[in-house]
């Protein structure tokens, strides 16, 4: 082997540890968020208190702290973490597969979808005999999928192209957006009122139920998208060139829009609509280990839980009882952070 | 079997358009073949239909065979990236099949030698969003190049490249072919460089092949002045090489 390829060899790992270094210090700053974010609340637990219920286990001695900890604050805190990875994985492979990046897991009116299956729910569900808190999640969930599948149809007969991706997403979103406005004009003011809530996106919604099942589908989509890692690079270069590179593109759109689907109907059933961040976690994480998915995915992941944990600590810190929902935090959080984003990237890249 | 490529009688229709009109030539392995022409006169969509990208009648063979799209690099036209890779991560994509999680020392090893070969060496941890068109176009090659085909058909890879780099590439293309026995395609506009590098030219006007063979052969004064419709002086360097001018 030649000099140079010893030295360009030594140069890759040395930028390869570079950015699993940017990777390992966004978890760090993750489990600090996490930390903090089990800490706030309004029964005055300090940090020690905490550190010593989560050690003593769901059974510690101190009744009161562990059923606070236990019950409450740690499913949501855990499928806060859980939304944030799948929202920020969702809209990292959305924006690579649609070559867009203005793209996010709800582009293609995944969000609207949910929140009609869930007004829907609200609405109606009285008449069927299931529970309330399990029947809105699971209308969510079903259809968003629904809508996927109707974009799926649309798109996927003139050969999954990008452009006719975002259009069907787009006719797909006015559709059940208009559909939930006429739920809520046709409901009662009380409907009105949890509709309005459910779409709000809150982790007082989320349980043991929530992280477990948005856990299981982030566990699922996980391998499968790291099996994908260098086909999704390469697709980064523009169809043309990944195409030539002997990539299935059509085919790699696909599985990866079915994974997106599942991700961000998991993520948004059990705990509404969350914003933004499937928008900024994938230009963070771009802006801090460029496009090598390999890297590029698991911080994405990363960065979207703690975005959204740290929304959650700033919506506590605003009104300590957690009444402020975090999808309120996010969007208005949300602005200046992308504007921020966006100029800091494209002075650095004129095009 | 000789490896050659054979196309019978290929037609590509698109709407009510002919872009490919009866083509039917061989060409053997083992040279650099220049296809030149007016534009429209589809060199693209000829490129096109070896690569398999354009559905068209007739028969493609290349070693007797239906083209393996796994043994052709294809470099479209005017590819432009706007990925935050570097040069060296866009080299490696070229072996995306064969990267595991861990680059291996082999696939950095090639991408050297061919970012050598093409005098980019300095360019390797560039991201490809600060390189010029042309930079951009070498890096491209050089990804092709590291998947080793067989077949190597380009769509005007030395258009927008300086001087300098022209001649790297045609001389980088020449040792390749050289070396690895592989039929290389190169869609040109620039009659003189095909003249001085090409083993044979290849030239096309209105969808159909109007000439064929060396460029002495090809790029006669009348020949040229019916398939670009204006007038050219031929002259000749000492080694026999012709040299057009449109006067």
């Amino acid at each position: 082997m030649t000099a140079t390829a010893l030295s360009l060899h030594e140069s890759y790992r040395r930028a390869g540890r570079l950015r699993m270094a940017t990777l390992a210090a966004s978890v760090a700053l993750l489990l600090v968020l996490t930390l903090t974010d089990l800490v706030l609340g309004p029964s005055g637990m300090t940090v020690g208190d905490v550190w010593a219920t989560l050690l003593a286990g769901p059974n510690g001695a101190d009744r009161m702290n562990a059923t606070i900890l236990w019950q409450l604050r740690l499913p949501q805190t855990l499928t806060g973490i859980l939304v944030g990875a799948s929202l920020g994985l969702a809209g990292l492979t959305m924006q690579t597969i649609l070559n867009n990046p203005l793209a996010s897991p709800f582009t293609l009116g995944f969000s609207a979808a949910a929140g009609f299956g869930a007004a829907l729910a609200i609405t109606f569900g009285g008449l069927l005999p299931i529970a309330s808190y399990l029947l809105t999640p699971l209308a969510a969930f079903g259809m968003t999928l629904f809508a996927c599948g109707l974009v799926y149809l649309i798109a996927m007969s003139r050969g999954a192209r990008a452009e006719i991706l975002v259009l069907a997403g787009i006719a797909v979103m006015f559709f059940f957006q208009s559909l939930q406005a006429l739920l809520q004009f046709l409901a009662t003011p009380e409907v009105l009122q949890q509709i309005v809530f459910w779409l709000f996106g809150s982790l007082l919604k989320a349980s043991w139920t929530s992280a477990a099942v948005v856990g299981a589908v982030l566990a699922l989509s996980l391998p499968l998208l790291a099996r994908d890692c260098w086909q999704l690079t390469a697709l980064r270069m523009g169809d043309e060139n990944a195409e030539s590179l002997g990539i299935a593109i059509e085919r790699l759109r696909r599985r990866s829009f079915v994974l997106i689907a599942l991700l961000t109907a998991a993520a948004v059933s059990f705990v509404g609509t969350i914003g933004f961040i499937g928008l900024i976690a994938p230009h963070a994480a771009r802006v801090l280990v460029g496009d090598d998915h390999r890297l590029s995915l698991p911080l994405a992941g990363v960065t979207g839980a703690a975005l959204l944990i740290s929304a959650s600590v700033v919506g506590k810190l605003i009104s300590p009882a957690g009444a402020l929902p975090v999808g309120i935090v996010t969007a208005i959080a949300g602005v200046p952070l992308l504007i921020f984003i966006i100029i800091g990237t494209t002075r650095r890249y004129p095009s | 079997m000789t490896k050659r490529l054979v196309l019978r009688t290929v037609t590509v229709r698109r709407a009510n358009a002919t872009l490919l009109d009866d083509v039917t030539i061989q060409l053997h392995a083992g040279q650099l073949v220049a296809l030149v022409g007016p534009n429209g006169a589809g060199k693209s969509t000829l490129l096109k239909a070896i690569a398999g990208w354009t559905t068209h009648s007739g028969r493609i063979l290349w070693c007797g065979k239906t083209v393996d799209h796994r043994q052709v690099g294809f470099m479209p036209q005017q590819c432009q990236v706007s990925a935050n890779l570097t040069v060296l991560e866009t080299l490696l994509l070229g072996r995306h099949e064969l990267l595991g999680w861990r680059v291996k020392h082999v696939d950095i090893g090639a991408a050297s030698d061919i970012l050598a070969d093409l005098g980019l060496s300095q360019l390797a941890d560039r991201s490809m969003t600060t390189l010029s068109g042309g930079q951009q176009q070498a890096v491209l090659l050089g990804q092709r190049l590291m998947r080793q085909p067989t077949l190597l058909l380009l769509d005007e890879v030395t258009s927008a490249l300086d001087l300098r780099h022209q001649v790297m590439v045609l001389d980088l293309l020449k040792r390749y072919v050289a070396r690895s026995g592989a039929l290389v395609i190169s869609a040109m506009h620039d009659l003189n460089l095909a003249a001085r590098n090409a083993d044979t030219v290849l030239m096309m006007r209105k969808a159909k092949v109007v000439a064929f063979g060396r460029a002495q052969e090809v790029f006669t004064p009348d020949c040229l002045r019916s398939t670009y419709d204006i007038n050219i002086e031929r002259m000749q360097l000492p080694d026999g090489t012709p040299i057009v001018v449109p006067v």
